[in-house]
């Protein structure tokens, strides 16, 4: 049985003076769950954080009933969502980079969803409105949508690493190793592949929204330049082997 | 919102007003425009509002204001007035007329019999655009609602309950002709107003904002808008979350009636997506080795490719295997593929896509086939791969590439993926297969290449082909074979000018020369036949195989530079004696044990004395033929050729012979 029913999970680096509004973002999120009747904790997991980070977490979560500032020396995001899983304490968990911030809505509307349907799912906002550099808007899609199709998963990433899970799913299904110097990057690519791969069903929570900050410096851009790739997933072949071929199929057949 | 951008605002549209109180007041003294004749014309104009519409719409529409002014051949020949936007009517009126600009009476749209005959057949039924038997619609209007038939970006269900006072219109005629510009909604997904408040060029031109769109916007990038769901949501987004970073409230393109905001819809829809969504649906399962090739055509390192997948097909069965023709769509070689072979061809998908988007398809391929080794023969996308994400690609499959001789420029430069790619993309491949040994040992010094690094290259010859055999078998029991023959291209490198200086040294000897090329070398070559009657020119050859080989004496080949030349293995494999150039790697096929080889390249008497030993010693000839044979059965056996491929090593459960 867990003790909360949703663990916010932030996951601090060197985000430093944009760490505030992120555990804002958190604490108006709190709000709207516990009007709902939810309980909530947070953990903020600090990966090699940097002293002007650690002393704006420290500064921000005390009001925070309940909150957990966890020091970790993995320098890998996935590795760092790992460790925080294990230590979560809700029977669901909810991903924010420590310079996003989530809309306030989401945990509220997202346990309401994942709550109701008794298939494991990861849950994603709708929209992410991405500020800053290059501001744009990015639209989640939904894997049950007339529109969806797995192919273009393999060659970009569908949806973003704020996602909300089911603790124990995530713990089964750890996010994978990325390695950048053999070009395996995009542990979030990989993993949203991985959890398909295992039964779960990307869903979208209609209504919210996710405020990302685009920086001009940021690890998709590294991992992009380094040439990597999602660490490969057996979706795909699962995909093909049960696709029949089409009748206007391209695929040529020597005689 | 702030209080000055509000007032700007404001006296903006009183400015407008006041402007329209004007030029309303002109139009309604002018004979050029009739309220009537105005309304009658244009249906969707409620009464009462012709003036107004003419104003706002129905001029910049290029709508004709009376039968005495022609709204748009006066847009047409006034660019000027045009590109700024203006109401052709006004400005004849305030300036074109003392400025002696032509106007002309308006006349119908272009009326069509309807039995008169189009390119092609439209798309759409036709009758509802037309009366007694005549089309109501111009050629261009029926290619335009062909289009917003096609598209679904227009809704006419949508769009006629969202303007009921359209009901009695056909919505596709009315977005066409007035709606779009009127900056109405097209759907859900597409407003026109939203598209013109952002791109201003479309209105200043006069375009349709929907056609624009489909027509020029998407390939140039630009963003369709977002539907109105999502914008309340991202507003929503913005507005809850503005006041917790200032940020957020700075970014202006966030804020504002319209949001200026390029829209991602998690699933491309670009042509490289529109591609590789269809390429993936025809996908086969149980793919368990991909070559890449960059077309199929009759060259020697098409017969390698194919080699090659043979063997994969042999080693784990032909429905485990893809061939991927990845640069071009040419595919003159097809028959050389064994039967049952799956061929991907990415110009079927889509001929127009550039390199980089093939580059990424053979990157999604092996992402998602997952194959357990892949080949690559020459593809450049492959290549270009290799070198970015090959490291990747390795914590998927093994990684074999070739590497055949570098070609030569036509002003005599080098260039080849040695010299382009290898040194990139070598810490990336598990192994290189080389048709010669005198290019892998180039490369090797060239390059500096360490002991490690030379681990990675491996001669493989390859096989001589089985159907030529038989015709060695038949030639051993013909008679004597008089002539000897050329067969190629006519080009720089096959050193076709020394075929003129050989035929006057044995004018005697009959020279039959199959190919073709380089039309100044065919004229040269034609105008030499007709002073050297023992020269025939045959014309080009569908396959060396083809050829009547058993009729002639003796192959010659006179190439400047070359690889592993496919047609000398052949010539070989057919029981030919071979006259050759020493040059690339033909030496470790064709030797002075083995047929003549010729170091002097270019010197005609050594190629002439050659030809006479052929012709006057056959003891000598079949004993060198003796060791040709010997030596192909060592070296260039199928079986020596695929013993030195990885494939034996991947088991199969339907493994055949192919």
């Amino acid at each position: 049985m867990s003790k909360f029913h949703v663990t916010a999970i932030v996951n601090g680096h060197k985000e430093g003076l944009w760490l505030k509004p992120a555990l804002d973002s958190v604490w108006a999120c709190f709000e709207v769950a516990r009007e709902q009747g939810l309980t909530t904790e947070l953990l903020v997991a600090m990966d090699r954080a940097d002293a002007l980070s650690v002393e704006i977490v420290s500064d921000s979560v005390a009001r925070f009933p309940h909150v957990r500032v966890v020091p970790m020396n993995h320098g890998d995001v996935g590795h760092a969502r790992n460790q925080a899983a294990l230590m979560a304490e809700g029977e669901y968990v909810a991903f924010l980079d420590g310079d996003d911030l989530w809309g306030p809505t989401w945990l509220s509307d997202a346990y309401a969803m994942a709550s109701a349907d008794e298939r494991e799912l990861v849950l994603h906002p709708e929209v992410n409105v991405y500020f800053g550099h290059d501001p744009h808007v990015f639209v989640h899609i939904d894997a049950e949508s007339k529109n969806f199709d797995t192919a273009a998963l393999a060659l970009v990433n569908y949806w973003t690493s704020l996602c909300f899970v089911r603790r124990e799913f995530l713990v089964e299904n750890p996010y994978p190793e990325t390695d950048l110097a053999a070009q395996i990057g995009y542990e979030d690519w990989a993993w949203n592949l991985k959890v398909m791969s295992a039964g779960a069903v990307h869903k979208c929570v209609p209504g919210t929204g996710h405020a990302i900050r685009m920086k001009r410096i940021s690890l998709v851009r590294q991992t992009s330049s380094a040439g990597c790739i999602a660490a490969p997933s057996d979706i795909f072949k699962k995909v093909l082997k049960n696709q029949a071929r089409r009748p206007d199929s391209k695929l040529r057949i020597a005689v | 919102m702030k209080p000055g951008m509000n007032f700007k605002k404001l006296l903006k549209r009183i400015a407008q007003l006041v402007n329209e109180y004007r030029d309303a007041g002109l139009l309604r003294q002018s004979d050029l425009f009739d309220k009537e004749w105005y309304r009658e014309r244009n249906p969707d104009v409620p009464e009462g509002a012709e003036i107004r519409h003419f104003l706002r719409f129905g001029g910049r529409e290029g709508r004709a204001p009376s039968e005495k002014f022609d709204a748009a051949g006066y847009l047409k020949a006034n660019k000027d007035v045009a590109y700024r936007g203006l109401n052709p009517l006004v400005h004849y009126l305030k300036w074109g007329k003392e400025e002696g600009r032509k106007v002309a009476v308006a006349r119908p749209p272009m009326r069509v019999p309807l039995s008169e005959k189009r390119r092609s057949a439209p798309a759409i039924d036709l009758s509802r655009y037309s009366r007694n038997g005549t089309l109501l619609v111009t050629e261009q209007e029926i290619r335009d609602l062909e289009l917003l038939h096609e598209t679904d970006l227009f809704d006419a269900e949508w769009y006629l309950e969202n303007y009921p006072h359209l009901k009695n219109q056909d919505p596709y005629l009315h977005f066409l002709r007035h709606g779009g510009f009127e900056g109405l909604k097209a759907s859900e997904n597409f407003d026109c107003e939203w598209y013109c408040d952002i791109y201003p060029d479309v209105v200043l031109h006069g375009v349709h904002p929907l056609l624009h769109y489909l027509k020029h916007g998407m390939k140039e990038g630009r963003f369709k808008g977002m539907p109105p769901k999502i914008a309340s949501v991202v507003k929503r987004t913005v507005a809850d979350l503005m006041t917790l970073d200032p940020e957020i409230e700075s970014c202006h393109p966030l804020h504002g009636k319209h949001l200026r905001l390029r829209p991602n819809f998690s699933i491309p829809t670009d042509e490289l997506g529109a591609a590789w969504t269809e390429i993936f649906h025809d996908l086969p399962a149980g793919i368990r080795h991909v070559v890449f090739m960059p077309w199929l055509v009759k060259g020697g390192a098409d017969l390698a490719g194919v080699n090659i997948l043979r063997a994969a097909q042999e080693a784990v069965g032909v429905s485990a295997t893809l061939l991927v023709l990845t640069d071009h769509d040419k595919v003159d070689a097809f028959d050389w593929l064994p039967s049952g072979s799956q061929v991907l061809v990415l110009s079927d998908y889509d001929a127009d896509l550039n390199q980089q988007n093939r580059q990424r398809i053979v990157e999604a391929l092996i992402f998602a086939l997952q194959p357990e080794s892949i080949t690559n023969v020459n593809s450049l996308a492959c290549w270009a791969a290799l070198v970015e994400k090959g490291k990747a690609f390795q914590s998927i499959c093994k990684v074999y590439t070739t590497l055949f001789c570098r070609d030569f420029t036509e002003d005599g430069r080098g260039a080849g993926y040695a010299d382009t790619h290898l040194r990139a993309a070598i810490h990336n491949v598990d192994k290189i297969y080389f048709d010669t040994n005198v290019f892998l040992e180039e490369v090797v010094a060239r390059y500096g290449f360490t002991p490690a690094l030379t681990q990675k290259l491996q001669f493989l010859p390859q096989p001589a082909l089985d159907d030529l055999r038989e015709i060695a078998k038949k030639a051993q029991a013909d008679e004597q074979r008089p002539a000897i023959f050329w067969a190629g291209r006519f080009c720089h490198q096959k050193n076709t000018e020394l075929l003129g200086r050989i035929i006057r040294s044995l004018p005697e000897v009959a020279l039959d020369v199959y190919g073709g090329g380089e039309p100044q070398r065919e004229a040269e070559l034609a105008a030499l036949a007709e002073t050297q009657p023992k020269l025939r020119l045959l014309g080009m050859f569908a396959s060396f195989s083809k050829l009547p080989l058993e009729r002639y004496a003796a192959f010659l080949f006179t190439s400047r530079f070359e690889g592993m030349p496919t047609v000398l293995i052949n010539a070989a494999a057919a029981g030919v004696p071979i006259i050759a150039s020493n040059v690339g790697g033909v030496c470790e096929l064709v030797t002075n044990e083995t047929g003549w080889l010729i170091d002097a390249l270019d010197d005609e008497r050594a190629y002439c004395a050659a030809i006479q030993e052929i012709l006057d010693n056959p003891e000598e000839v079949q004993r060198r033929l003796q060791a040709m044979r010997k030596k192909l059965g060592i070296e260039r056996s199928w079986s020596a050729f695929k013993a030195g491929l990885p494939f034996s090593s991947m088991s199969s459960s339907e493994a055949e012979h192919v």
